[in-house]
């Protein structure tokens, strides 16, 4: 008996030691508070990750290594598990060795962002301004939505290694940070078209 | 220090030792790998070397070539802390690792090997404190096995002995009672028949005197039967003995009460009492009772003794106990007596009961006290009794360690009966 008590023990303790190890030099990556706008047209969102770039991954960045972000954004009814709309935002950085500046490319945007430093790439990779969330006509006045938003790091291509495939989550140790809305009633988020 | 350590303790702590010992170049070997890791992607001037690559290569697959090696470089650089974070990682967790599955295994097996040893020690604890009503159940084999085994068989041993010995002591008391009580019943019997007899011829032979000899046998045979009477009294009175009702009482009142007694005794009794005694938990009663029966005995070994006979009484201050002592210049106590001194029916008296010197051994006893007796040959025989204030007797453990044959047998001197 107390030999397995003394193997629990022991799996415990090495459990929390390997999170205090695997906790250096992760950041509390987190959004900031999200907007939302109201147009006769479409629904409209501002999100902004937070702290998504630690020293190593930075440093990663800056060998030319291709560092691709996602925003999941999902309109969820309340009550009901599916969501009535999915959004998969986009972005990749990119150093460019050869001309020493960083490239953004957003899927909210055709065109290519170009900064002379990392830290102004990162802010423009990890935002994304009024983008599209859904059609007013989709929502219901007698029912109420939310906003799920989750960040991920997707793989990329480290040409170092001879397994060149490396999952960046790890510079997250492994954990996606997400937050949600409050509950919004489907009327509220129709006002400005009725009004117009 | 290490000397006190119990072999568990010692055990694992060498067990810990060389897990230490094995362990630790291999750390040293990680941290010496991690130390060269760190150095790679460090070099200022071959980054410079390759941003130059890039830069002058003309454009086409000898730029890519040329960006392909300084992204990896920079690659190896960045990940870098990575992997020396990972080694460190890996080096850490396989250290506890080892270490607590050695541990856990050393103490598991470890446990399983001393426990008998345990068992058999806190065993033999228990066997000195003469209880033998238990027997180990340890499922050890090998060497601890045999020890325990033959540990149980030295138990069963000693219980069988400690039985023969008290049945055959048993035996033999109920023997001396036997003896005494058939002796004391004849005593009285052989008068009686003789009268009896007298009688009954003078009446055969109408003697003029029978009506006086009648009433002569009539007051034999009433007075032997007043003795007979008295003897089963005595008798009654050792077997319901009560417990004491304890107070606080001064030993040298009671000494005092009791020397008054045989004041017009032969003997010249002498009384000794030391001042500042503290005061006793005693049974007032009990105790006049335990000193009379002393004093009258060293009262009638004085009897017939050619010289002039002197009893000592003394009270004294013996570390925080009180020592009362009775001694006579009589002949002294035989060495073979001596060792049933204290048994019930035990007497050398032509008429005693042999109970005086049990009670006061059994009063003593209860008292929380401690008699003793020493004799010597020509010099007459000493009882000492000490006494202390602690709780009631029957709860303490000093009352049945409270034995007094060892003592004789070891302070027994001289050969003098009594």
């Amino acid at each position: 008996m107390n030999f397995i008590l003394g193997l629990l023990v022991a799996a415990r303790s090495l459990s929390f030691v390997t999170s205090l190890l695997g906790a250096v030099d992760t950041m509390n990556v987190s959004f900031a508070q999200p907007q939302i706008y109201l147009t006769e047209q479409r629904i409209e969102m501002t999100v902004t990750v937070h702290n998504a770039f630690s020293a190593d991954l930075k440093k990663l960045a800056e060998s030319g290594t291709d560092i691709p972000f996602y925003i999941y954004a999902d309109v969820i009814e309340t009550g009901k598990e599916s969501p009535v709309q999915k959004n998969i935002l986009e972005s990749r950085l990119m150093f460019d060795l050869v001309h020493k500046n960083f490239r953004v490319k957003k899927s909210t945007q055709s065109d290519t962002l170009v900064f002379s430093t990392l830290d102004s790439a990162i802010v423009a990779a990890t935002s994304f301004s009024r983008f599209a969330l859904i059609a007013p006509d989709l929502l219901r006045d007698e029912s109420s939505y939310s906003v799920s938003l989750t960040a991920v790091l997707g793989s990329t291509r480290v040409e170092a290694l001879r397994n060149s495939a490396l999952d960046l989550m790890y510079y997250w140790d492994f954990k996606r940070p997400s937050a949600r809305t409050q509950s919004y009633p489907g009327t509220s988020l129709r006002i400005r078209k009725r009004s117009s | 220090m290490l000397k006190n350590l119990s072999l568990k303790t010692k055990t694992f702590v060498l067990l810990l030792l060389i897990v230490l010992v094995a362990t630790l170049p291999l750390i040293g070997y990680y941290v010496k790998t991690a130390r060269g890791l760190s150095e790679l992607g460090q070099d200022r001037d071959i980054e410079l070397s390759l941003n130059r690559s890039v830069d002058l290569a003309p454009t086409g697959p000898e730029k890519d070539a040329a960006v392909l090696a300084l992204k990896k470089y920079m690659q190896i650089s960045a990940l870098k802390a990575s992997i020396l974070s990972q080694v460190l990682t890996f080096t850490i967790v396989y250290f506890i690792v080892v270490v607590l599955i050695a541990l856990s295994l050393g103490l598991f097996f470890i446990t399983r090997i001393t426990r008998p040893l345990r068992e058999l020690t806190e065993a033999t604890r228990v066997l000195s404190q003469d209880d033998l009503e238990f027997t180990l159940r340890s499922k050890a084999g090998g060497e601890i096995g045999i020890l325990v085994e033959a540990f149980n068989r030295m138990v069963g041993d000693l219980k069988t002995a400690r039985e023969q010995r008290a049945m055959a002591e048993r035996r033999a008391t109920w023997q001396q009672v036997a003896r005494t009580i058939a002796h004391e019943i004849k005593n009285p019997l052989t008068p009686i028949k003789l009268s009896t007899e007298r009688m009954v011829d003078k009446y055969e032979n109408n003697a003029k005197d029978f009506p006086a000899v009648m009433k002569s046998t009539a007051a034999t045979i009433l007075s032997e039967i007043d003795n007979l009477q008295k003897l089963v009294e005595t008798f009654h009175q050792y077997a319901k003995f009560p417990d004491p009702v304890l107070k606080e009482e001064d030993i040298n009142a009671v000494l005092t009460e009791v020397t008054d007694l045989f004041k017009g005794e032969k003997a010249e009794i002498r009384l000794s009492e030391a001042q500042g005694l503290p005061k006793l938990q005693l049974d007032r009663g009990q105790i006049r009772q335990a000193i009379t029966n002393l004093v009258k005995n060293a009262v009638q070994a004085l009897e017939g003794s050619e010289r002039p006979g002197v009893i000592q009484v003394e009270s004294r201050k013996a570390g925080d106990r009180v020592m009362v002592s009775v001694a006579d210049n009589g002949p002294g106590i035989s060495p073979e007596n001596m060792k049933k001194l204290f048994q019930p029916y035990f007497t050398t008296k032509k008429h005693g009961s042999g109970i005086g010197l049990a009670l006061t051994e059994r009063i003593v006893s209860l008292h929380n006290g401690k008699i003793s007796c020493k004799s010597e040959e020509g010099k007459g025989a000493e009882f000492v009794m000490m006494f202390g204030n602690s709780p009631h007797p029957l709860f303490d453990n000093a009352s049945q360690t409270c034995s007094p044959s060892p003592l004789f047998e070891r302070e027994g001197r001289g050969n003098h009966a009594r």
